[in-house]
């Protein structure tokens, strides 16, 4: 029954986005509250120590957490001013393509990012001002794109004939 | 092949691609550049880059405050305050043709003098204007363009992010740098304001005239503009007073946003969750393209493209003004397939003895260059401004996008070409300093 | 591609070809040694290897140039080694507040520690040469004639900077540089704290009219080699390359002194800076302050094995002799 085992891969990438999307959110919002507290703290005693490289860490994980659902919403800009030129197959063929290699694209920068992940715990580095082991944030990051590789092999799927969604601009 | 062969080709296979296939841009870039650089170094190398890029611009500070300005925007749009400022400068400015893309350009001035980047203030002004001008009728050519363009201020009008990276780079005063935007700022909106003129006296329909109002209306529509106005003066006043940094301002104008709009009754859970989804949904696409231009200018940084160039103008035996004229069109050209400050960084130390050594002032050329690089964050094919303003105005075609930005070029010709006959334009205010 | 240019390596008559990246804007010291290393090499090895250069994180910025050299992103780059705290348990050392007084003993000293103790965290590089700054002394909006002066002032710092600055009283604020300039001028910090030539480079005399000599910790460098690329370097090039080594360091330290004199004297011409230094007295209570830094050091020097206590009498040695 490959339709419905696709369909229930749909449905899994949906609420996998959704899930990360989330904390994506309350990132965000744990971003502006850092440095709100930061500016009030700064003018009423001293900085929070760290702020600088506290927001970079929640800013990736962010963006991270944000890419499956911005795909499915179909968030990412493209171009393609001559796709309208092409003939119907072959533009199928191309998004199919296209779902697949970017797919790879970012299940290897999961891979990367996770292997210098790795490179950090053995060299020990330390965050620059609260000196935190902080290879934490980067395997969430690594986390964030293999999702994202999961929600593009799901779009990959439904490209091909018979499949739950496709794709019509 | 050779590296810059490589890197001509990698250039060549970027447009191809993305003009061709529905392939999202920061993609596109992210796979070729990956693909050139290990075609030139080796895949080991490529690999690592790859897996050290993801994280550094996913946690670039400087980045990272891009979703807090747009969070802003969002806060605005969903507790309507952007409607009520639109509402007002429709009593005020509706009557005229084309008045609320005029307005539209006034706020992207404004915007810029407290924010320095020119992608957020594209997404905090394309979410404040594009629905509104939507509403009272404009063509999507004209508010895009208008909206693409005028967000261009964020990096000519002082503070700027390109001005710093420049002034840390060339070692010249980052106050003076400031105080020479300022006028080619300002004549920047001035120009867009008369293009918009011009487009409206040509095409009626794209921003058709209201009805006349009184000036009792106009009078009685003014509160409208003031949850706006507050909030624009607590922000500008924090800045100035030193309560907050530049890169702060995203996060202090959203804590007011919200705020503001908690008071006024105007904000629900319903519109914070849907604000929060837009703006992580909108600042990832951003990144991801930055990511793209990253590792797209890390390839063609190895290819030696850019510094090739750059050495071939520097080595040129014609007059100095034709090398300046050259070095502008680099911009001009790198700036449509590269970011704007990868390329400043691998460029400028090639040209800044070539341009003192031609006896410019340095001042002169920062602001010249920030035009030109800016014009680049418009221009087809890769213009991260333009994607960031298409992104938002929904379902409107991107060649619609770029049409609109075009008639917009055409003013920073002229301003490059005053800049270049006076260059007063640019040294006055710093020498008043 | 790696293979021709190893192949190179073994055929004279093509010039060897190597990148060199590094991470600061290209008028910065760290940049000027690296352009005068590439005329040296290029000269002693009489146009047989050539070097690229690509300054300001074009290629490998702070945070990746280590471990992009090792996988070969850049054949060679310069690594500042103090943007990457906990990665180098010995050298770290000479980042203690020690009190150098110039670039030339401090460089010296890195460069004798590395020499004498090949510490296993520069393992899977070859190490060309090291250098370190002159040392972080404080420039201010207002004067700062001692530490009574520094309570609770606002001043940027980074790094081992950072904590002297909090151990002298002052509050430590982390910032990118680039906003350092608004900062200063809207009064969100007070100062900086790091070494003096950027008064000069970065035009900080403009809004710090003040500066207070604290011989504050020192930022290290490392100009480190891809392993396989140093290996297929002929045995002459090699020799050459290691020759050049101290002599670099010992180049880049008198240059960075040079230049921070020359700065200072620019900044008293143009903005009128005013020179302040601690009296003996603070700078004993100061040290005093600072000895937990030492006290974390050891820890964590010992915790990878080292003989902290070692290193670090040989360090204060070598520093007694350099600057004699
Ligand atoms: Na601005
Ligand atoms: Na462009």
């Amino acid at each position: 029954m490959p339709t419905t085992f696709s369909t229930r891969l749909d449905a899994l990438a949906e609420t996998l986005a959704k899930a990360l999307a989330i904390l994506a959110g309350i990132f965000l919002i744990a971003t502006m509250l850092l440095a709100c507290a930061n500016m009030i703290l700064r003018a009423v005693h001293e900085p929070l120590p760290g702020t600088v490289e506290l927001v970079g860490f929640f800013g990736a994980m962010l963006t991270a957490f944000s890419l499956g659902l911005a795909q499915r919403r179909r968030s990412h800009i493209f171009v393609g001013l001559l796709t309208p030129k092409l003939p119907r197959p072959i533009r199928r063929g191309a998004d199919a393509l296209q779902f697949l290699v970017s797919c790879a694209f970012f299940a290897l920068a999961g891979i990367e990012t996770a292997r210098w992940g790795m490179d950090l715990i053995r060299s020990g580095e330390l965050s620059s001002t609260l000196r935190l082991a902080y290879h934490p944030f980067v395997f969430a990051a690594s986390l964030g794109c293999m999702a994202m590789a999961f929600v593009l092999f799901v779009d990959f799927l439904n490209t091909l004939p018979g499949h739950a969604r496709t794709e019509e601009h | 092949m050779d590296p810059t062969s490589i890197g001509l080709a990698g250039v060549g296979l970027l447009l191809a691609v993305i003009f061709l296939f529905r392939i999202p841009v920061g993609f596109a870039m992210g796979i070729l550049g990956l693909g050139g650089y290990a075609l030139i170094l080796n895949t080991n190398a490529a690999r690592a880059m790859l897996g050290t890029v993801v994280w550094d611009t996913f946690s670039s500070y400087g980045l990272t405050v891009i979703p807090l300005f747009i969070f802003m925007g969002q806060i605005c749009f969903y507790s309507g305050v952007n409607e009520r400022l639109y509402k007002t400068a429709y009593v005020w400015m509706g009557q005229i043709r084309g008045g609320m893309a005029m307005a539209t350009v006034l706020a992207c001035g404004g915007f810029a003098a407290i924010c320095g980047s020119n992608t957020a203030t594209a997404a905090t002004m394309s979410s404040v204007a594009l629905p509104e001008m939507k509403k009272y009728g404009y063509s999507p050519v004209l508010s895009t363009g208008a909206v693409a363009a005028g967000s261009t201020l964020g990096v000519v009008i002082p503070p700027s992010v390109v001005l710093i990276i420049y002034g840390l780079q060339v070692g010249e005063s980052i106050g003076k740098l400031f105080w020479g935007g300022m006028l080619p700022g300002l004549l920047l909106i001035l120009l867009f304001l008369g293009t918009v003129r011009m487009l409206c006296l040509r095409h009626a329909d794209w921003g058709p005239a209201g009805p006349r109002t009184t000036l009792g209306e106009k009078i009685r529509s003014l509160p409208g503009s003031l949850e706006m106005l507050l909030l624009f003066g607590l922000v500008m006043g924090g800045l100035f007073a030193g309560f907050f940094s530049p890169t702060e301002v995203g996060a202090a104008g959203s804590a007011l946003a919200l705020l503001l709009a908690t008071v006024t009754g105007k904000m629900t859970w319903k519109k914070l969750i849907l604000a929060l989804s837009d703006t992580i949904r909108i600042s990832c696409m951003i990144l991801v393209i930055m990511m793209g231009a990253v590792i797209f200018a890390k390839f063609l940084t190895i290819a030696r493209l850019p510094s090739e160039m750059a050495s071939m103008v520097a080595s040129l035996a014609v007059p100095s003004w034709t090398v300046i004229l050259l070095i502008c069109l680099i911009y001009a050209v790198g700036g449509m397939v590269m970011d704007a400050l990868a390329l400043l960084l691998v460029t400028i130390p090639i040209f800044q003895p070539v341009v003192q050594a031609m006896g410019y002032d340095m001042i002169w050329f920062g602001v010249l260059i920030t035009v030109v690089t800016t014009m680049g964050a418009i221009t087809p094919p890769v213009g991260v401004n333009t994607f960031i303003v298409a992104s938002m105005a929904g379902n409107i075609p991107m060649r619609h996008v770029f049409a609109g930005v075009s008639y917009f070029l055409a003013c920073y010709a002229l301003v490059v070409a005053l800049l270049m006959a006076l260059p007063q334009l640019a040294l006055w205010l710093p020498s008043m300093m | 591609d790696n293979s021709s240019a190893d192949s190179d390596a073994a055929n004279q008559s093509e010039p060897i070809r190597l990148t060199y990246a590094n991470f600061p804007p290209a008028f910065t010291v760290p940049c000027v040694q690296m352009e005068r290393w590439k005329t040296e090499v290029e000269k002693r090895s009489n146009g047989q290897v050539l070097v690229e250069t690509f300054p300001g994180g074009t290629l490998l910025k702070a945070k990746n140039m280590l471990r992009g050299v090792v996988e070969g992103q850049a054949d060679i780059g310069c690594v500042g080694m103090s943007y990457l705290p906990g990665v180098f348990p010995a050298c770290s050392a000479v980042e203690l507040p020690l009190g150098f007084e110039s670039s030339r003993s401090s460089s010296r000293t890195l460069w004798a520690l590395f020499d004498k103790y090949r510490p296993e965290e520069l393992q899977d590089v070859k190490v060309l040469t090291m250098f370190a700054t002159p040392p972080s002394n404080i420039m201010s909006r207002e004067p700062i004639r001692g530490l009574a002066d520094l309570q609770g002032k606002e001043m940027r710092g980074s790094g081992s900077s950072s904590r002297f600055l909090d151990a002298m009283g002052a509050v430590s604020v982390s910032m990118p540089m680039p906003e350092v300039p608004d900062a200063l001028q809207k009064n969100m910090v007070q100062g900086i704290f790091t070494s003096l030539e950027v008064l000069q480079d970065m035009k900080f005399a403009e809004f710090c009219p003040s500066a207070t000599i604290v011989d504050g910790p020192v930022y290290l460098f490392a100009v480190v080699m891809n392993k396989d690329r140093w290996d297929a370097l002929p045995p002459a090039t090699q020799q050459m390359l290691d020759e050049l080594a101290p002599d670099q360091a010992d180049w880049t330290g008198q240059y960075w002194d040079a230049h921070t004199a020359e700065a200072m004297e620019w900044a008293r011409a143009e903005h009128g800076l005013q020179v302040f230094a601690l009296s003996e007295e603070d700078r004993a209570t100061a040290s005093a302050q600072a000895a937990d830094m030492f006290t974390d050091w050891t820890q964590a020097a010992s915790k990878a094995g080292l003989p902290a206590e070692d290193i670090l009498q040989d360090v204060r040695a070598w520093k007694q002799q350099f600057e004699q």
